[in-house]
């Protein structure tokens, strides 16, 4: 992956929110949405918490966009950037409840092997629940981060907690 | 910290899983509506295009 083929971004003001646009048209804001509330129990660590949310904004009608190999790239350009501050954790979630969640995990560890290889840590824990649906999670964060053990910790007794039998 | 609308949830939710995933599809949808309709949103891309390599 050559950050070189990544499309150009600009931030939106006053958000922690990044826009790109790719030559297909197809628009899309990459957004981390504060998410403290999910480790209230850890207070050093929850102030830093983000969920990472990708959204297609627009494409143009009755197009069905082809598979697109800047967007890995651009993806990294902006975790590069929103994690310049190094005690940010970012929470990303794949939904399970169409038998796809397993795919769109296999794509998101594509994307992010990228930064496992650039000083960046990805943990994953599966969330299951009683009626038989299941979510993956992962938390990202740099490797310099002086908090990532206890990052890890805090999220494994989480899932250990949601976890328990009903 | 930089200043957001965010709230946090009233109760602890039941299910973490299937609470962050509510969560990132309300905030996929509201991100539509949102920055769809945006005219600072609609300028940035309008640049994006017209700067694109």
């Amino acid at each position: 992956m050559n950050l070189a083929d990544a499309y150009d971004i600009e931030a939106y003001p006053g958000e922690y929110a990044y826009l790109f646009r790719t030559r297909h048209e197809a628009q899309y804001v990459v957004r981390f949405k504060p998410s403290f509330y999910v480790f209230e129990k850890y207070p050093l660590i929850a102030e830093n918490v983000f969920e990472f949310v990708i959204s297609l904004i627009e494409k143009p009608a009755g197009v069905i966009l082809p598979p697109d190999e800047r967007i890995l790239p651009t993806i990294a350009v902006i975790a590069n950037h929103f994690f310049q501050q190094n005690e940010r954790v970012a929470i990303y979630v794949c939904d399970d409840s169409d038998g796809k969640g397993g795919a769109r995990k296999r794509k998101f560890d594509g994307w992010f092997w990228y930064f496992n290889e650039n000083g960046f840590r990805k943990h994953d824990r599966p969330f299951n629940e009683s009626d038989g649906y299941s979510y993956f999670a992962s938390i990202i964060f740099k490797m310099s981060n002086p908090l990532k053990y206890d990052i890890i910790k805090a999220f494994d007794e989480l899932a250990d907690e949601y976890n328990q039998p009903k | 910290m930089m200043e957001t609308n965010e709230q946090k949830p009233i109760e602890r939710p039941k299910s973490l899983g299937r609470y962050l995933m509510e969560s990132k599809r309300q905030t996929q949808k509201e991100m539509r509506e949102k920055y769809k309709n945006d005219p600072v949103a609609q300028a940035i891309f309008e640049r994006l295009k017209a700067n694109r390599k």
